[in-house]
């Protein structure tokens, strides 16, 4: 079993990159803090149940709706993931169409809870499979020789800002098990790391197949949905551990402690009203290469004078988050009014 | 013989949406005769789905182009477009590009810092010419690097920063050019 996984890991070794790990939005970014957490439309501190209205049109509307339940249903889990790439690999040659419910549930983990790519960009902008890291200048593989993985080496040091957040207790991202998410056992601190890391592991799927162990070609694998890289043919179908950890990680409330009155949960839900909505689904014509993209913006929950810390997202023109489909991009569509997807209502008087 | 060759740009004003003329009219720039410089790179990349295309512009009018999917091909422009094309760059100002002030003029529209868009395409732009002149700004050897996310974002959110309607107009370019010279697919 050892020798298989190392085979077919072998081709991913010798990169230089950086792993990825639960991240939020504006970690990242000047001039944000590496230390920020982000929180959902509408939270305000106080505790409770937060409901998240999306609109889309008739076209998009199923595959939002399979990728509202997956939020809503926050599990855990395995073998979530099929023909995942990484960076390093570059694109494949699948003309298949990008799969929208994919799609959606990546932009959603941006939209609709404020969380960042748990990759590195590393220099020139260049993106890799390394763990999501503030201000290095380089991260190599360490002894394991695999990518993303918790011996990564980073430079400098002092210097990397570590922004993405880890089990205090295992530093492993991927494996589902339960536990209570909060300040006590979630932490960005590198004195947090258990003994033997040295940063991070993050979702990758190469991780995924260190920690969980290989299957054989053709069994999906396991990676954090807010992986950077969708390839046209990838395809999700739940989440991995990360990101509900980062998310439940920030449901701990202000306090960051679980289980008191900040504490929140968050009920994404379809509107068919646009008026209704927090955040807008719509197809617009988006740049050459691009499939998705969500814009928005950060708001501080601290009084003033206080270190801004907590955050939640904000529409950037006051009305609705906006995520944003390439409708240039193929997405399998014939038609454009979701006669695929199910709604026929456009045909129901029509002849023959 | 070193040969100079001069682009007025307030004569190609009209080719660079987004410029007045007005403000871009005086500005000049010496087209670099080495003919291996390389004066201008445009590189668009998709971090989500690693889609890439670029187009490297060297002095004496060789244009190299290659997209994701395609064969990397090479075609031989002219000189006057090879002024054209940096013409349309001085035009926007993006032979003066200053990342730090153009984030400043960002934050004074705006009152606070915001964040960029989320899986937006990353440009990359490489200007390089000889001597630059606007008004009184003049600039001796010209060495821009230009990155960003978000270009075409960014140009309606701040219509008023005419850099970034000047990146979204080479990427026009750069895209016109991939479609007038298709390459074979890989």
């Amino acid at each position: 079993m050892r020798r298989l996984l190392i085979s077919a890991l072998l081709v991913l070794q010798g990169w230089q990159g950086t792993a990825l790990a639960g991240t939020f939005v504006g970690a990242d970014t000047d001039p944000f803090e590496p230390y920020v957490v982000v929180h959902s439309p509408g939270y305000d501190g106080t505790g409770g149940v937060l409901e998240v209205g999306i609109y889309a049109d008739r076209k998009a509307q199923p595959s939002l709706e399979r990728a509202i339940t997956v939020w809503n249903e926050l599990q855990r889990s395995v073998q979530n993931c099929t023909s995942c790439r990484l960076w390093e690999q570059g694109p494949g040659t699948s003309e298949e169409p990008s799969d929208l419910t994919t799609v959606l549930i990546h932009e959603l983990g941006h939209c609709a809870f404020g969380l960042d790519h748990t990759n590195w960009v590393g220099p020139g902008a260049t993106p890799s499979s390394y763990t999501a890291t503030r201000d290095a200048s380089s991260i190599t593989n360490g002894a394991d020789g695999f990518i993303g993985t918790k011996d990564d080496v980073v430079t400098p040091l002092p210097g990397a800002r570590l922004i993405h957040w880890f089990r205090k207790d295992t530093n492993d991202p991927l494996t589902p098990t339960e536990f209570t998410v909060d300040s006590s056992t979630y932490s960005r601190r590198i004195i947090d790391l258990p003994a033997g890391s040295s940063w991070p592991a993050n979702g990758n799927f190469v991780v995924g197949l260190v920690l969980l162990g290989y299957d054989g070609p053709g069994v999906p694998v396991t990676q954090a949905v807010m992986y950077s890289v969708i390839d046209r043919p990838t395809r999700y179908f739940g989440l991995a551990a990360d990101e509900v950890n980062t998310v439940l990680f920030a449901q701990s409330g202000l306090d960051e402690i679980a289980g008191t009155p900040d504490d929140y949960t968050v009920e994404l839900a379809y509107v068919a009203d646009c008026a209704d909505a927090v955040i807008e689904v719509q197809f617009t014509e988006l740049m050459e290469g691009s499939i998705g993209q969500c814009s928005p913006d950060l708001e501080s929950l601290a009084p003033p004078g206080e270190l801004a810390v907590y955050h939640r997202l904000v529409p950037p023109n006051g009305e609705r988050l906006l995520l944003e489909l390439n409708s240039s991009a193929d997405w399998g569509f014939l038609f454009d009014d979701g006669f695929e997807a199910g709604n026929i209502g456009s045909w129901s008087g029509s002849e023959p | 013989m070193r040969k100079i060759v001069m682009a007025l740009v307030g004569l190609l004003v009209m080719m660079a949406p987004g410029a007045s003329a007005s403000e871009s009219s005086e500005a000049t720039f010496l087209v670099p005769t080495d003919p291996s410089r390389l004066v201008l790179s445009v590189v668009v990349m998709s971090p989500m789905t690693m889609h890439q295309r670029s187009a490297l512009l060297y002095s004496d009018g060789r244009l190299e182009l290659e997209r994701t999917g395609e064969n990397a091909r090479e075609v031989q422009l002219s000189r006057g477009a090879v002024q054209s094309v940096l013409a349309r760059a001085a035009a926007h100002h993006l032979m003066e590009w200053d990342g730090a002030a153009v984030r400043a003029r960002m934050l004074r529209k705006d009152g606070k810092p915001r964040l960029g868009v989320s899986d937006a395409n990353h440009v990359s732009v490489i200007l390089s010419v000889d001597h630059y002149e606007r008004g009184s700004i003049k600039i001796e050897s010209v060495d821009r690097t230009i990155s960003i996310s978000g270009a075409d974002t960014a140009k309606s959110r701040y219509p008023e920063i005419r850099e970034f309607a000047g990146l979204v107009d080479l990427i026009a370019w750069m895209d016109q050019k991939l479609g007038e010279f298709p390459g074979e697919p890989e």
